[in-house]
């Protein structure tokens, strides 16, 4: 087809490459106006017509003009339609500039090219037409047919007589337009949609939409009735009407399609809020339903109400007869039951509830919120009463822990104790009435829930290594790394004193003031200490036993040994002592002599306790040859227990139970005849000192805290934090004594 | 099975078998004190309407025997009130204390524990102002000691402590 092309067209054609290379005209459907918009959608046939390349705009033009007198026809056969269009008009104010100005241009097109003689009565016709019915007719055509103006006026001006040139040629292309125009008029009536479905060079530069690749030709689709979708990339054609450059119709043209533009805004806004409203509507009938069915179960609700009101004023009534209440009293009903009636309620709440609620509710409920039976079931449930740490009802087994080295932790039931009740009882006395059980109930709950005052004593220079503490005269006795031993008075520390719950004190004056006195003379640390009710003991790394008098303070006897003494106990008259060179000696302190020495440990012994096991008396002892042995008087040893896998730095023995503590950072529960028990872990590091009485078990660590186990099940209670790493411990129902490595004591109150 | 005649206060006479009657220990005394015979045994300090529903609670508990032991077990816990006797506690507090009274005179202990846990419930968790408005008791403090009670039971507060 290239082939018949006139040469002056294909430099045409040549001129417009360029333009058309900004150009992307594509898929190209131009709606039937008429029919657009009622059947568009449904039918969209396409009707393809193959044209020359170079008469594409001759061809656009002429459908261009087809289509109008299309329209035309359409409009005159279909007046109804009318209608339809020009709601469509309203509907796409946008279009309707781009149309007048397609009007505007078929009218120069028309001018322009005489050639399409056959269209021109009906152009004319369209032209007043199209004002009003051909809005539906695609910009975006229009727009490429004027962009074809000037080409094609240019075109015509190269022929002195286009149109007869398009007649004379007589060539493919014409007949193929006529063709097309009569495919055109052919199909106008069945169709709504109309594509121009035009066949160029293969080579051509018109962008085409679609290439259907075959030979060498594209296809440019111009289709016919879609609606508003064309586009076009390039706008570079001047998209006024005609008029619109009139300054006298610019302005209310800009007006017209401003204000167009807000009526359909608020047209949408309308319907939108009509909308709304009509779900509201819905919502508030539904709201008014809900509320008539409720108010009709309150109704009856409050009709239940008022009947049971009604029972419950009879019942009161009656039973304020029955039992002689006073018109006051007759809804105060716990007073008709007897006490052992209102015990039996209390009966079944805790502790925090009879303390919290019941015993603030009156005078009478208090009595009764503190009954001893109540609380000593309290404490019985609470396994409190357990062993024999209760002082207050049990002074004699009451014995604290004055007869003990710390670094053996040993806790002695021997008789040389001058130990005696807490005083701490005697002040939760005055609290709780009579009731005693309150007020250890309360020392318990301390004690877990980590509930304390502490008092910080300083006055050491290095650390602490022991600790005995004298509950019934409140002293607190030391040894130290530093060689010394000192005494304090600890009156005024805790419940006995103004500090309560939460209060921490670090005084150093206060310490300077509780510091009673200061024993002097051993030559290195004094690592162990132990107590008579008149003397005082110290063993130490020097080598040497130091007896004082408490009294003066002045040493009055030093037994000197061949290693250093890293535990020792007094029984009796006797005093044993472990060393580190794996030896125990018994010596009698009348005569200071040695009177026995026990050997089997091959590395130090670090802790040691004298025990009455069934009524037979023994020795214990916990080595850094990881092994506990039993002794007996004799120092034969009875039993070797194989304990822990590192050093054994702390034991103790009560009640047939065994506990040992070990660098190992655990503790271990036996019984007498090396039986495991329990195994407790939880420390982070080693455990240099333990101490259980009743059903608690602390224990020191390294790892700066003191835990608090409960010795028959092996559970951890609680953690308390300490200063540094804890050396020494020792504790009675209210105190925790302990001393650390950075030289500082610290006392904890749970009273 | 023989049947024995329990009569309430308001002399009103029911009838009931005697091994359910004995769940009562004063009831069972009773009979094995005078031994056994057709004449109502009176029972002054119950009337009619707190006997009937005493006596519905031990036909059913004769029925349905609760498993024993756990009682034992756990004696202070509150939740454990089965079913039957949950809905049974659900009175007004009037009759609940009668039948406390009631469960009292009559030794049955498990309705007594019962009931007792019932009003138990009542306290339980409550502020000291609470209870009173539940049992309509007066507050006799004076506020100095309502002032030291609250310092002395300092150490049962949550808060506190280091």
């Amino acid at each position: 087809m290239i082939d018949i092309l006139p040469k002056e067209i294909n430099s045409i054609r040549d001129r417009k490459k360029k333009k058309r290379e900004r150009r992307r005209v594509v898929d190209v459907q131009i709606s039937n106006g008429i029919n657009s918009y009622s059947n568009n959608q449904q039918n969209s046939s396409f009707l393809p017509v193959i044209i020359d390349t170079h008469q594409v705009q001759q061809l656009k033009l002429n459908n261009n003009n087809n289509n109008n007198n299309n329209n035309n026809n359409n409009n005159n056969n279909n007046n109804n339609n009318n209608n339809n269009n020009n709601n469509n008009n309203n509907n796409n104010n946008n279009n309707n500039n781009n149309n007048n100005n397609n009007n505007n241009n078929n009218n120069n097109n028309n001018n322009n090219n005489n050639n399409n003689n056959n269209n021109n009565n009906n152009n004319n016709n369209n032209n007043n037409n199209n004002i009003n019915n051909r809005s539906s007719l695609k910009i975006n055509i229009n727009n490429i047919i004027n962009t074809k103006k000037d080409e094609i006026s240019e075109c015509s001006n190269n022929k002195t007589d286009s149109t007869a040139q398009m007649e004379n040629s007589s060539s493919s292309s014409s007949s193929i337009i006529d063709d097309c125009i009569n495919n055109n008029n052919n199909n106008i009536y069945k169709q709504d949609q109309i594509v121009f479905r035009m066949e160029v060079d293969g080579s051509s530069d018109i962008d085409s939409g679609k290439n259907h690749g075959q030979d060498t030709r594209e296809y440019i689709e111009i289709g016919v009735g879609e609606e508003n979708e064309l586009s076009f990339d390039y706008m570079d054609i001047d998209n006024n009407s005609w008029y619109s450059g009139d300054p006298l119709v610019s302005e209310v043209l800009k007006d017209e399609k401003e204000t167009m533009g807000l009526i359909e805004k608020k047209r949408l806004e309308l319907e939108s809020v009509e909308r709304t409203i009509s779900t509201l509507k819905e919502t508030k009938d539904l709201i008014l339903k809900d509320i008539k069915i409720k108010t009709q179960f309150l109704m009856s609700v409050q009709r239940k109400k008022e009947d049971q009101i009604k029972t419950i004023t009879n019942s009161y009534h009656s039973i304020a007869t029955k039992y002689n209440l006073s018109q006051i009293e007759s809804r105060s009903l716990t007073l008709i039951l007897p006490e052992e009636v209102m015990l039996h309620i209390l009966k079944f709440l805790s502790p925090i509830d009879l303390c919290r609620g019941v015993c603030r509710v009156s005078l009478k409920w208090r009595s009764l919120a503190f009954d001893i039976s109540l609380w000593r079931d309290i404490c019985l449930q609470r396994r409190l009463l357990d062993g024999s740490n209760y002082g207050y009802l049990q002074s004699n087994e009451y014995q604290l822990t004055n007869n003990l080295s710390s670094s053996s932790s040993s806790l002695s039931n021997s008789n040389n104790s001058i130990g005696s009740s807490c005083s701490s009882s005697s002040s939760s006395k005055s609290l709780y009435g009579d009731n005693w059980y309150v007020g250890e109930f309360r020392k318990d709950n301390n004690w877990r829930k980590g509930k304390y005052s502490t008092t910080i004593i300083r006055g050491h220079k290095e650390i602490v290594w022991s600790l005995l503490f004298e509950s019934d005269t409140n002293t607190l006795i030391s040894g130290s790394e530093d060689m010394t031993v000192k005494v304090w008075d600890c009156n005024g520390i805790g419940s006995n004193g103004n500090n309560s719950i939460g209060n921490y004190q670090d005084d150093i004056e206060d310490s300077k003031k509780r510091c009673i006195k200061t024993l002097t003379g051993h030559k290195n640390g004094t690592i162990c200490l132990g107590s008579t009710p008149t003397r005082l003991v110290s063993g130490s790394a020097d080598g040497s036993l130091k007896i004082w008098d408490r009294q003066e303070g002045n040493c009055l006897e030093t037994i000197q040994t061949h290693s250093s003494v890293w535990c020792l106990q007094i029984m009796d008259n006797q005093l044993i002592c472990g060393c580190v060179d794996g030896t125990m000696k018994v010596f009698d302190l009348n005569t200071s002599g040695c009177v026995r020495t026990m050997r089997g440990h091959t590395a130090p012994v670090r802790c040691l306790q004298s025990v009455n096991h069934n009524g037979q008396e023994l020795i214990v002892s916990g080595s850094y040859d990881k092994t506990i042995k039993i002794w007996d008087m004799n120092g034969n040893c009875v039993n070797t227990i194989r304990a822990h896998t590192h050093k054994i730095n702390c034991l103790q023995y009560e009640n047939g139970q065994l506990v040992s503590g070990s660098h190992d950072s655990l503790l271990k529960i036996w019984d007498m005849n090396g039986g495991l028990i329990h195994t407790l872990q939880g420390h982070d590091n080693m455990i240099h000192c333990l101490q259980f009485k009743g059903n608690k078990l602390l224990s020191g660590s390294t790892d700066s805290t003191i835990r608090l186990w409960d010795l028959k099940t092996g559970s951890h209670i609680n953690t308390i934090k300490g200063q540094s790493a804890v050396c020494c411990l020792k504790f009675n129902d209210s105190k925790l004594i302990t001393g650390y490595e950075d030289s500082s004591i610290k006392i904890f109150d749970f009273s | 099975m023989s049947l024995v005649k329990l009569e309430s206060s308001d002399e009103k006479v029911f009838e009931i078998e005697k091994e359910i009657a004995c769940m009562s220990v004063t009831i069972k005394n009773m009979i094995e004190d005078i031994g056994e015979s057709d004449a109502p045994i009176p029972l002054p300090n119950v009337t009619s309407t707190i006997l009937e529903k005493v006596l519905d609670y031990c036909r059913h508990h004769h029925q349905h025997p609760s498993p024993q032991g756990d009682e034992k077990k756990d004696e202070k816990r509150l939740d454990d009130i089965p079913p039957y006797d949950r809905d049974f506690c659900k009175v007004d507090q009037p009759t609940l204390f009668e039948l406390i009274l009631a469960a009292n005179y009559l030794d049955i202990k498990p309705l007594l524990d019962v009931t007792c846990k019932t009003v138990a419930n009542m306290i339980r968790g409550k502020t000291p102002e609470e209870i009173r408005k539940i049992f309509n008791i007066k507050n006799d403090f004076t506020p100095e000691e309502e002032e030291q009670i609250r310092k002395e039971n300092e150490w049962c507060e949550d808060k506190g402590g280091n």
